[in-house]
């Protein structure tokens, strides 16, 4: 009796230690499932084992990033460091997992450890490992099978904490596309319009909206019908048809009128939108044509300019063919030197005539990009020699000294009456701008790839300002005006447009005013003729 | 004096400029050639089969008929195909595209530009009619047949 109620005391007591111990790991429970991260979730775990297994050094490994190793996440007594990997022989752990149950081991230091797995539906998310001094003894089922409930309330917490921390990083990581994606379609200088299958509005940019003068914020879900006018609805609504049926359309032109009430001429283009989940959409993109036209028209009127300036150049010849003819006619019929002075001037300055007409020719040709070069090979000895029988070249007052160096090859790629006019130029300027006479020097010689062509005289030479402003079209340095040396301004202009076609550089040198020039030409020397 | 059954060379100019026209004529009859003058393109074609050039001096621009279109069409008729002919042109640089062309396809005898040295065009024309052989004059001797 004595003992029947002692047992019975026994039972109760062994029955209310369990139930403790359960109402201890339902607490437990609770606390580790609404711990949101692992930290939180190791200590709750810990907390737990203090009661269940006050006496237990204790580790918590949990699985690293990569799923293949396991990595201490708390430990408490067995000098395991956080980031430490499990010291415990691959087969056993990989055994463990697979099996999905605990194991015991002797401890190094002769107690022993016992390592359960923290087992998910899918994997095993950690292990716990619980060491305490004596044999096998030291864990009783009971023991064991606390721990085990521990473990599997462990494992959940550690599984939802991971997924959500994923779960977490990708929609931040959308965001971060998402944040991407609408700067790129507010950041493209068209209007852009989608439009769902029932033909509502999905997306519509900023510049969609201010294409069309509307507030594009505000009008998703809504359809352009509401907000446009007829033409405009017109428009879009054949082309958002023509997609439908051939999954493209060609663009069309729509006249509007923005917020400020400029007349735009948007370019309507639109696209099929594929999902797939089968919803087909439409985009649509508007483009601003309004400054692609202006250009066209800029371009067209280039274009009459250039048609003007030959225009005008070929009916200015006809009147100087008859003034030069008839010259000619009365030089052969009128005697007397007076007279014959006279016509001399007035054909001399149809000649003049006829060479400005020819320069602001060449002007408009190079500005027109109309300038086509015929190539050859040129035999540069003897261009150069031939410029000497010019007559623009010839001067009484002047010494002009022709040197070719022999390394000079003995043809090069050129359009050879261009360069012809080139050197005449260059050499009729050196002339023509040292009015007090001197040494001309024409100097040809070869400079790593390049053909280089010096033309030096002693003349009025030029500041550093004119240097710089020399090769403009219609520019006249004071000093030339104030010499009444007769010029366009048009020469220099032409005869780098003529180099630069060539490929060519040319410059410049002066040490100043009335300190001679230099100019130099370099001119690649190519090793075939291009084709024209 | 010419010889008999020889007659002047005769050139028909066609230029629709007026001064220009008259000063070639002017030239040209200095040369002792005999020259008619017209100021377009549908004259000068109708002018070949009556007048019977030994060259024809054409304009390029000209109303009603481009020069190098009719001297196209005298190097595609065989009766008119060894007629020399001369073509003046105004070409700028800009139309030479155009022109070369042209040149190739009208199968022009030779070109001269404006503006020209009486020399140089005088020279021109009497090296083209050089090449000709001297043809009977026709007109003559029809009128001593009668």
């Amino acid at each position: 009796m004595e003992s029947a109620s002692a047992d019975l005391e026994g039972a109760v007591q062994n029955l209310q230690d369990q139930v403790q111990d359960l109402l201890v790991l339902a607490e437990s429970s609770r606390r580790i499932l609404v711990t949101p991260d692992l930290e939180g979730i190791a200590r709750e775990c810990f907390a737990a084992l203090q009661r269940i297994a006050p006496r237990a050094a204790r580790a918590l490994y949990l699985r690293t990033e990569d799923g293949l190793d396991f990595a201490c996440q708390l430990a408490e007594g067995c000098g395991v460091a956080k980031g430490e990997l499990v010291s415990v022989p691959l087969d056993v752990i990989d055994w463990v997992c697979e099996k999905r149950r605990h194991t015991m081991l002797q401890a190094p230091d002769g107690g022993m450890r016992v390592l359960l797995p923290l087992p998910t539906r899918r994997e095993v998310a950690g292990l716990l490992e619980l060491r305490m001094p004596g044999g096998e003894e030291a864990f009783s089922p009971k023991l064991l099978e606390e721990l085990q409930v521990l473990c599997g309330q462990t494992a959940a917490a550690v599984q939802n904490v991971t997924l959500l921390s994923a779960l977490i990083r990708e929609r931040r990581a959308l965001g971060r596309t998402s944040a991407f994606l609408n700067n790129v379609l507010e950041g493209i200088n068209h209007g852009i319009l989608a439009l769902d299958a029932g033909g509502l509005i999905t997306v519509m940019n900023r510049n969609a909206g201010s294409m069309l003068g509307v507030e594009a914020a505000q009008l998703q879900g809504r359809s352009y019908r509401e907000f446009l006018d007829p033409e405009a609805i017109k428009v879009l609504d054949a082309l958002v048809e023509q997609t439908r049926v051939q999954g493209f359309a060609m663009d069309q032109q729509m006249p509007r009128r923005n917020e400020q009430g400029i007349d735009l001429m948007l370019a309507v283009g639109a696209t099929a939108l594929q999902d797939p989940e089968g919803e087909a959409g439409v985009i649509l993109v508007f483009r601003d044509m309004t400054a692609t036209k202006e250009l066209e028209r800029l371009r067209a009127l280039d274009q009459m300019k250039s048609q003007f300036v030959s225009n005008v150049s070929h009916e200015l010849r006809t009147p100087l063919t008859s003034i030069k003819a008839y010259t000619e006619a009365l030089t052969g019929m009128v005697e007397g030197e007076m007279p014959q002075k006279f016509l001399k001037v007035v054909d001399g300055e149809a000649d003049r005539l006829l060479g400005m007409i020819e320069d602001l020719l060449n002007v408009s040709r190079i500005e027109s990009g109309k300038f086509k070069l015929a190539w050859d090979a040129v035999d540069v000895r003897e261009m150069v020699e031939s410029i000497l029988a010019v007559s623009k070249v010839q001067s009484d007052r002047h010494q002009i000294v022709v040197a070719v160096d022999a390394g000079v090859p003995a043809s090069v790629p050129m359009d050879q009456n261009k360069m012809k006019e080139v050197l005449i130029n260059l050499v009729n300027n050196a002339v023509k701008y040292s009015p007090d006479g001197g040494e001309v020097r024409l100097e040809v010689r070869r400079q790593e790839g390049n053909l280089r062509v010096d033309v030096a005289d002693h003349g009025m030479g030029l500041s550093p300002e004119d240097q710089k402003k020399l090769f403009q079209q219609f520019f006249r340095t004071d000093q030339a005006q104030a010499a009444q040396i007769r010029g366009t301004g048009l020469g220099l202009a032409i005869t780098k447009g003529i180099v630069e076609a060539h490929g060519g550089t040319i410059r410049v040198a002066s040490e100043g005013v009335g300190k001679g020039s230099t100019f130099t030409v370099l001119l690649p020397i190519r090793g075939s003729l291009p084709t024209s | 004096m010419l010889g008999f059954g020889k007659r002047r060379k005769r050139i028909l100019v066609a230029e629709d400029d007026a001064n220009i026209r008259n000063i070639i004529q002017f030239m040209l009859e200095g040369k002792g050639y005999e020259v008619l003058a017209v100021g377009d393109g549908q004259a000068a074609v109708e002018g070949i089969p009556r007048f019977h050039p030994d060259l024809v001096m054409l304009d390029v621009m000209m109303p009603k008929k481009n020069g190098l279109e009719i001297c196209y069409e005298i190097k595609n008729d065989p009766k008119t195909v060894h007629l020399p002919v001369l073509i003046l042109t105004a070409t700028t640089q800009t139309s030479q595209k155009t022109d070369d062309y042209w040149r190739v396809r009208s199968r022009a005898d030779d070109f001269i530009s404006k503006p020209f040295k009486s020399a140089d065009l005088l020279a021109r024309i009497e090296k083209l009619l050089a090449n000709q052989p001297d043809k009977p004059d026709e007109d003559a001797a029809k009128r001593f047949r009668i």
